[in-house]
């Protein structure tokens, strides 16, 4: 769980860090931060489900 | 455990239980259909998290978890011997003259999973079991699950078998083995709180009354 926050920490300061070379280049700065933030926290949504998935096995009785 | 040959989907009491305990610390289940085989080579390596019915032993101590008991049941070990053979096997002496079919990696009891002096012959499964006694390829096999090696006969055809007199008559718990090396180890004080609790609070005997199955014995 450390690694992943620490992951999109990093992610998040990364996307911090760009913004001003984004908007030099004429890029809708915000609108992307918004779409990039909205995928990473859809990602750790999913990521933190996938966690709580306990994977078991059956075998099946004869009937 | 039954399997819905339509929809792939396992139901019974063992399912409903662990599923039922998961969910109280917020957890799901995914069920795969596995022989038991292939369920202890992953338990070992943490590619699969739970299986359900792993017999305590010691050595398996070393890489399964134990949750539970959720009951004890009377789980006697027999032997299968060709029909007017049922005196060949009288004590448990006997069984180091013989060649006892034996299915891998299944634990049996104590004694005889050491016997370095029985010679063993190993079988894949049930099915495996039961074509290589058809065969004569051993004089008796030691059971286990009874009811899986009846049906792995019937479905060969063959009917020339029956129990030996001696059996080992055994009450053992049932558990539910996690694997030390899944990724989830560390809820297996709360899971099997929440297992123990289904116990305690008469939980399991309803889910099994709910399928018309007798629940293990639980003393």
């Amino acid at each position: 769980m450390n690694g992943k926050t620490t992951f999109f920490s990093k992610a998040l300061h990364e996307l911090k860090k760009s913004t001003p070379l984004f908007r030099s280049l004429g890029f809708p700065v915000r609108h992307i931060q918004a779409v990039l933030a909205f995928s990473l926290l859809f990602t750790a949504t999913l990521v933190l489900a996938q966690d709580k998935v306990l994977r078991a096995d059956y075998r099946q009785r004869p009937p | 455990m039954i399997l819905d040959s339509k929809t792939g989907q396992g139901s019974g009491p063992l399912i409903e239980m662990l599923e039922e305990a998961a969910g109280k610390i917020g957890y799901r289940v995914r069920w795969r259909s596995a022989p038991f085989q292939r369920s202890y080579k992953e338990l070992q390596l943490g590619s699969v998290d739970i299986v359900p019915r792993v017999i305590l032993t010691e050595e398996r101590k070393a890489f399964v978890a134990y949750l539970g008991p959720i009951g004890h049941q009377q789980k006697d070990i027999l032997f299968l011997v060709r029909k007017g053979r049922e005196g060949l096997i009288k004590t448990y002496e006997d069984l180091s003259r013989l060649k006892v079919g034996t299915k891998r990696d299944t634990a049996y009891f104590k004694r005889f999973d050491g016997d370095t002096a029985i010679n063993k012959i190993l079988s894949l499964d049930d099915e495996n079991m039961a074509k290589m006694f058809a065969a004569n390829r051993f004089d008796t096999m030691i059971i286990l699950d009874v009811p899986a090696i009846i049906k792995a006969l019937r479905d060969i055809g063959f009917s020339d078998y029956a129990y030996a007199n001696y059996r080992y008559v055994q009450k053992i718990g049932n558990y539910y083995g996690m694997s030390k090396k899944s990724r989830h180890i560390g809820i297996y004080p709360d899971l099997n709180a929440a297992l123990l609790d289904l116990v305690e609070s008469g939980r399991v005997q309803e889910i099994y009354g709910k399928y018309g199955v007798l629940p293990p014995r639980i003393d």
